[in-house]
């Protein structure tokens, strides 16, 4: 049958995908050097998942979609539908589509939109409280005073945040290359790019796919934020005012946790790897265009193939 | 006239310094010094402030008596740590700027930055 071997495909291709981005996706070399581009692969293979998976259970809930608009083939694809619900199999496979996509889609809006408004909550609350404790500083930043060095923004309210400590260890011109950083962040709306990353691990977490995308992700947008920084800040200003946070800052015994991606940044900083090559322009292109082709490319024709009226 | 938010952080500032219960007549004396304010005005800020969880407050006599509900550190500690908070909710704030970075790495980034520095002169890294 048609349809069973089109959901299968779908299917098999989401899972082949998921399974082939966890593992491609994280060694592509290309990704530090072009971090956008990496960012939209990440979120294009994302998209291209979800949208097989739910391509196929509307290819089992709907038998066919009125591909015209006159009476006439409306009234075939109603029938359709009716034959299909009065068969038992039929009610089922209906209602297995039917779960999926609803599932699916709920999953999805329900984590991004608690996701969305639980930090749109925290950033309120936080805002208020820095406007009674932070001191205007240098730069247009908020600075709170604490030994701890820590340097942050503050999205949606376009706050950048700098405790005592931090100011001390940046010296010259650090600190301006540590605020062009975070202003990058902001500008560049890097909050949502990580919300949405974010939300889809959290909604399906037995998909390991979404978990690297969002680790992933995290560290791209930090990336993408040097770079920007770094058209108009010297890299090693950067680097070195990395380097003194992070040295000021290391607790004794603190998690490895992102230590690692953490400290290629900083290497990427001061030896930069350069511009790619011709080869490797071509590779990241290639890659994002396979990838953005699939994204759309396999739900779409799989939708057009079968939901055309008899 | 300052914006309002800054009204409330003079205010806390008082109220903290003072570190023991304090009268509004004694919040608007010691603000008076900086820039003038009507009484009122700052009665209707520390009602606010008490509304909105910051302050408490009792009556002793004719007067109510302000104090801070928690210290200045305890309020730092909590965006802190807000903003370090790795996981399992990043969502609130951006970068936690280089976290859990281990000595030995930090150490290894130091000496190539600064072998680099050295190559590309000292123009660049007086800058």
């Amino acid at each position: 049958m048609m349809r069973a071997a089109i959901v299968t495909v779908l299917l098999v291709y989401a899972m082949s995908a998921a399974l082939a981005g966890a593992h491609w996706l994280p060694q592509a070399t290309w990704a530090p050097r072009a971090p956008r581009a990496a960012i939209a692969t990440w979120q294009a293979a994302t998209l291209s998942i979800v949208a097989s998976v739910l391509a196929a259970g509307v290819i089992l809930a709907v038998p066919c979609l009125p591909c015209s608009l006159t009476p006439a083939a409306f009234h075939t694809c109603l029938m359709a539908m009716w034959a299909q619900h009065w068969m038992p199999e039929g009610i089922l496979t209906t209602g297995f589509g039917a779960l999926l996509v609803v599932t699916v889609l709920g999953r999805i809006a329900w984590c991004l939109g608690a996701a969305l408004a639980g930090a749109h909550r925290r950033r309120v609350r936080h805002d208020e409280v820095l406007t009674v404790i932070a001191r205007p500083g240098p730069d247009g930043v908020q600075v709170i005073d604490d030994d701890q060095p820590a340097v942050y923004c503050l999205p949606g309210r376009r706050r950048i945040v700098l405790t005592t400590g931090a100011l001390r260890c940046l010296k010259g011109r650090q600190l301006e290359a540590v605020v062009a950083h975070e202003r990058a962040h902001l500008a560049g709306r890097h909050h949502l790019l990580v919300a949405f990353a974010g939300a889809l691990q959290h909604a399906f977490p037995v998909v390991p796919f979404f978990a690297l995308a969002a680790t992933q992700v995290g560290d791209l947008v930090e990336v993408a934020a040097d770079d920007v920084a770094t058209r108009r800040e010297n890299r090693l200003t950067l680097a070195g005012a990395l380097l003194a946070v992070a040295a000021a800052g290391a607790p004794a015994g603190a998690l490895g946790a992102g230590g690692t991606a953490a400290a290629e940044r900083i290497r990427r900083l001061i030896e930069p790897p350069g511009r790619p090559s011709r080869g490797q322009w071509a590779l990241t292109s290639l890659t994002l265009a396979t990838v953005s082709m699939l994204s759309v490319g396999a739900p779409a024709v799989a939708l057009l193939t079968i939901l055309h009226c008899p | 006239m300052a914006r309002f938010g800054d009204l409330e952080a003079s205010i806390m500032d008082v109220v903290w310094a003072a570190g023991a219960p304090v009268r509004v007549r004694e919040v608007s004396d010691q603000l008076n010094q900086e820039r003038p304010l009507a009484f009122n005005t700052v009665q209707t800020v520390m009602e606010n402030l008490f509304h909105k969880g910051w302050l408490t407050r009792h009556k002793n006599g004719r007067a109510y008596w302000y104090e801070a509900v928690r210290t200045r550190d305890d309020y730092v500690g909590q965006l802190l740590n807000e903003a370090l908070a790795v996981a399992p909710d990043p969502a609130a704030t951006l970068v936690r700027l280089v976290g859990g970075m281990e000595p030995d790495e930090i150490a290894s980034l130091r000496a190539a930055l600064d072998a680099v520095q050295g190559h590309e002169g000292d123009e660049e890294s007086a800058r």
